[in-house]
């Protein structure tokens, strides 16, 4: 072991932080709340990913996603004495980051869940730079991934007719793969009622891309 | 036409949330019934079209994204001692005077930039730029006050009136004079003017103060 292992080491078991268990959301937010300001950082670092990922979901914008992340983040702070259930703060804050999401997508009326340009640089995912779409990356062959492109307008649009809730827990639990208890927390209601949402939003699409299924 | 309760345990089976003897019965009905296999084929390919339509996120400078939200928290709850600050500050070059751990004393100062401010505004015309209040009468008086656009007329003897009243009154910096017979709106200036108080633009009376008794 060398000299900076064995420092590193003596410095943990000083400190008492080498196998020391992550402060749960409840303890955090405790914290913040009986004044440890740092330590809402900690709940940013936990779920910005997750709140940026559920606002993309929902808006296809990523900059308006980061944007609606921030305001939630600021308005969950200011909440934050509100919260009774200090353990649920995940699915509260996804809720609204899922509220100012929607309120975003009603002022702006713009319906696309079609990738917009600020997403082609910087991409995770490799390869799709230059491409219109994630949809059209995936698929190589171009005349293809030109009906892929209009389906997938159509599909979008089909999205926008859906009632909030058959919209959000379809997206949430299918695009963003949220556990249904999660989605759930954040559309207040039982997860029956997911289900249900699920099966609305699917139901109502297949008949609105009926012939567009069809032709596949 | 296959029945609501089956399109919603379908959709289920597409999910992977039926339970056992419920999925096991799901599969048994998909091997005879071709719309249910339709059905079932269709929710499937709705799950893989939504998935497909929207891209990864793009790449995220998450600590940065940290370092953001919690500056904005800041600014917006008035922390300014916090770490974010400190990074922020330290990154751009700029230093903490000790103003913002004291808003009263910024406020004071603000206050007292205000108020000089006004001061200097209605501070009294001096050079050769003299207020024009000009009277026919020796024994009427009109003495300017320290208020931009006010006038208040005495008149130091009663007299009878033997004309209409006329007021020269100049009323801003243009020095223009403006003539108002103000006896036609206000007899009782040329009755019984006592004060007055002339207040407004040029040609504007907004307001007369109860006349003393003549």
């Amino acid at each position: 072991m060398d000299d900076v292992s064995k420092h590193a080491e003596a410095r943990q078991a000083r400190d008492g932080s080498a196998n020391a268990p992550a402060p749960t959301d409840a303890e955090l937010v405790g914290q913040v709340i009986a004044g440890k300001r740092d330590a809402f950082d900690e709940l940013i670092r936990r779920y910005q990913k997750l709140a940026v990922g559920v606002s993309y979901r929902l808006l296809g914008n990523s900059q308006d996603a980061l944007e609606v992340t921030q305001d939630a983040f600021l308005k969950a702070y200011s909440s934050l004495p509100t919260l009774q259930q200090h353990a649920a703060f995940k699915g509260w804050l996804m809720r609204i980051v899922s509220n100012l999401s929607l309120n975003k997508r009603r002022g702006r009326r713009k319906t696309s869940l079609l990738p917009t340009d600020d997403l082609l640089t910087g991409n995770d995912g490799a390869g799709q730079a230059g491409a219109t779409s994630g949809w059209m990356a995936k698929d190589p062959d171009p005349g293809h991934a030109m009906e892929s492109k209009e389906l997938g307008e159509r599909l979008a649009a089909a999205l926008e007719r859906l009632p909030d809730k058959q919209r959000l827990a379809l997206t949430l639990f299918t695009v963003q793969e949220l556990p249904q208890k999660e989605v759930a927390e954040i559309l207040e209601c039982s997860v029956e009622a997911v289900k249900w949402h699920v099966f609305q939003a699917r139901k109502k699409l297949r008949e609105m891309l009926k012939e567009d299924l069809l032709e596949q | 036409m296959i029945d609501e309760n089956l399109q919603f345990a379908l959709s289920q089976y597409t999910d992977g949330t039926l339970a056992e003897g419920e999925r096991a019965a799901v599969e048994q009905l998909l091997a005879h019934n071709a719309e249910a296999r339709q059905t079932l084929d269709e929710y499937r390919r709705i799950s893989m079209l939504l998935g497909a339509s929207i891209p990864p996120l793009p790449s995220v400078d998450w600590p940065q994204l940290t370092q953001r939200i919690s500056r904005a928290i800041d600014r917006s709850h008035s922390i300014p001692g916090s770490a974010a600050i400190a990074a922020e500050q330290a990154a751009s070059g700029t230093y903490s005077m000790g103003w913002g751990r004291r808003p009263w004393m910024f406020a004071m100062a603000a206050s007292l930039l205000i108020a000089s401010g006004i001061v200097w505004l209605s501070r009294p015309q001096t050079g050769n730029v003299q207020p024009t209040y000009a009277t026919a009468n020796p024994s009427v008086v009109i003495e300017p006050v320290r208020v931009a656009q006010v006038a208040e007329i005495r008149v130091l003897q009663g007299e009878i009136a033997t004309g209409p009243a006329v007021v020269e009154v100049s009323v801003g910096p243009s020095g223009r004079v403006e003539q108002a017979s103000l006896w036609q709106l206000y007899p009782e200036v040329a009755e019984r003017p006592a004060g007055i108080s002339i207040a407004g633009g040029p040609g504007l009376i907004q307001r007369d103060e109860p006349y003393a008794a003549y």
